[in-house]
């Protein structure tokens, strides 16, 4: 199992953990002191599921916003769908809260008429509470039988799901049993403003920002190995501080609001005038329609992120470089980088791919070479018979081959980029030639 | 196969908050 494994399985067990603590916080709060009197056994169970509901429903603003560390070590997809199936647990855990108190005769049900005169507001609030919420879930989990067009929907969703926080809030206040000190108060009202802000915020605020910062399309060009480079200019601002190595998501033919983004390495050096480019591979729906992109199309970038890149180890003797196909483009980066810098230091580019057509950006890389001391060796898995270079797979053997001899702690920094098998193979290959697991950095694109 | 994921992990939760659950009521109760 590589590092880059054991590290998104701890991630992911971190991630779990904190849900089942947010989870569970308010019944711990409420056993805290000042407690109130104990009841029947059945009413403060309906009462623990009320508010661990409560809660779900809160945390579910957090698994939608777009935090890249909660998505990174499960996917973006499977956070979703986790989204979705936990939605239908708290819905049913909410339901069976009243339920509970209605079978067992502690409130009659004659509490849900809203419209009654002796209806007290905190019943009145819960109700409202629970419709707002079956309405988010029936619109969420038949949205298209109901055909309820996408935009039109995330603004409902954010609506209904705001409402339906705020009312259950407002009842957990009326009851007034479990808030019963300022403390507990002040908590729940925080706690509260805290995931609606959390919405407003990922929902509002963050496309908004993008919106007054958007981006032109100057030109595309095609690359070798099905790919396309996307030059981008800043419309009006300045741009963005970037990191040579690091990754933005772009949002295109579509609106910030939709959160229809996709995640690219840059392939240029930062610019002075804020100008972008990235290098993308034809994979998927979006991507093979970068060709179709026309110059002054309108496109969003938010980023940067990502802690792949050299400006992070800036001590180091010499950096290696370690890519299969297209993950060239954040080595590419940091190279152009190095250049403009006039870096004298001896660098080594290690560049995998399965024919010749498929090293995108090679000719670049020829003439970074004239700029630089870099020192590149090609790997091809089909070579044409007059190839000089190298076959087959980066490998252990290629590895001790290519790496200088020289490779203590912290002298050389190794930066690994590529298909998800080759990375795994190169990991594995410099753990048992002994390179530090410190000296090694990995970027994997399939987080998406 | 990923979604299985999401599934295994919300059955996984409901069962932990309902001994949770279960648990408060027990000791608020003075059943337990």
């Amino acid at each position: 199992m590589s590092m880059q494994r054991t590290k998104q399985i701890i991630q992911g067990i971190f991630w779990i953990l904190v849900y089942l603590l947010l989870t569970l916080l308010p019944v711990v709060v409420m056993f805290l002191p000042p407690r109130p009197p104990g009841r029947e056994f059945v009413r403060e169970f309906s009462v623990a599921l009320g508010f661990v509901g409560m809660a779900m429903m809160a945390i579910q603003f957090a698994l939608t916003a777009r935090f890249r560390a909660i998505k990174a070590p499960y996917g973006a997809d499977v956070v979703y769908f986790f989204h979705r199936q936990v939605s239908i647990l708290a819905f049913l855990l909410i339901l069976i809260h009243p339920i509970l108190l209605f079978v067992t005769s502690i409130h009659p049900v004659s509490i849900l008429n809203m419209f009654a005169p002796d209806t007290p507001w905190r019943a009145r609030f819960a109700v409202t509470a629970t419709l707002a919420m079956a309405a988010l879930m029936v619109m969420a989990l038949w949205r298209k039988p109901l055909k309820i067009e996408y935009t039109r929907w995330r603004i409902w969703h954010g609506i209904l799901a705001s409402a339906a926080v705020a009312f259950a809030m407002l009842h957990i206040l009326g009851v007034n049993w479990y808030v019963n000190t300022p403390w507990k108060q002040v908590l729940w009202g925080l706690y509260s403003i805290f995931w609606v802000g959390l919405l407003f915020y990922t929902r509002v605020f963050k496309p908004f920002m993008l919106l007054r910062k958007p981006y032109e399309v100057l030109k595309v060009e095609a690359e070798r190995g099905n790919s396309w480079s996307l030059y981008l200019k800043p419309i009006r601002h300045a741009g963005m501080q970037f990191q040579p190595g690091q990754f933005a998501w772009i949002t295109a033919w579509d609106s910030p609001f939709k959160d229809s983004e996709h995640p690219f390495s840059f392939s240029a050096a930062p610019a002075s005038d804020g100008s972008l480019r990235f290098t993308i591979k034809e994979l998927g729906d979006f991507t093979r329609r970068i060709k179709e992109m026309q110059p002054g199309q309108r496109v969003y970038v938010d980023g940067p992120f990502g802690a792949f890149s050299i400006d992070r180890h800036p001590h180091a003797f010499g950096y290696v470089f370690i890519a299969g196909g297209v993950g060239i483009t954040p080595m590419v980066s940091m190279l152009h980088s190095l250049a403009q810098h006039g870096d004298t230091r001896p660098h080594l580019l290690i560049y995998g791919g399965k024919d010749l057509q498929s090293l995108t950006l090679r000719e670049e890389i020829e003439q970074l070479k004239a700029r630089l001391n870099l020192r590149v060796v090609e790997v091809l898995e089909k070579a044409p018979a007059d190839w000089q270079g190298e076959t087959g797979f980066i490998n252990r053997a290629l590895l001790e081959r290519a790496l200088p001899a020289e490779r203590g702690k912290n002298r050389m920094e190794i930066f690994i980029c590529g298909p998800k098998p080759m990375m795994d193979a190169v990991e594995a290959a410099l753990a048992a030639m002994g390179v530090f697991a410190g000296d090694f950095h990995s970027e994997r694109f399939d987080l998406v | 196969m990923r979604n299985r994921i999401a599934i295994g992990l919300t059955i996984l939760i409901g069962f932990i908050v309902v001994l949770a659950a279960l648990l408060f009521a027990a000791l608020q109760s003075g059943l337990w």
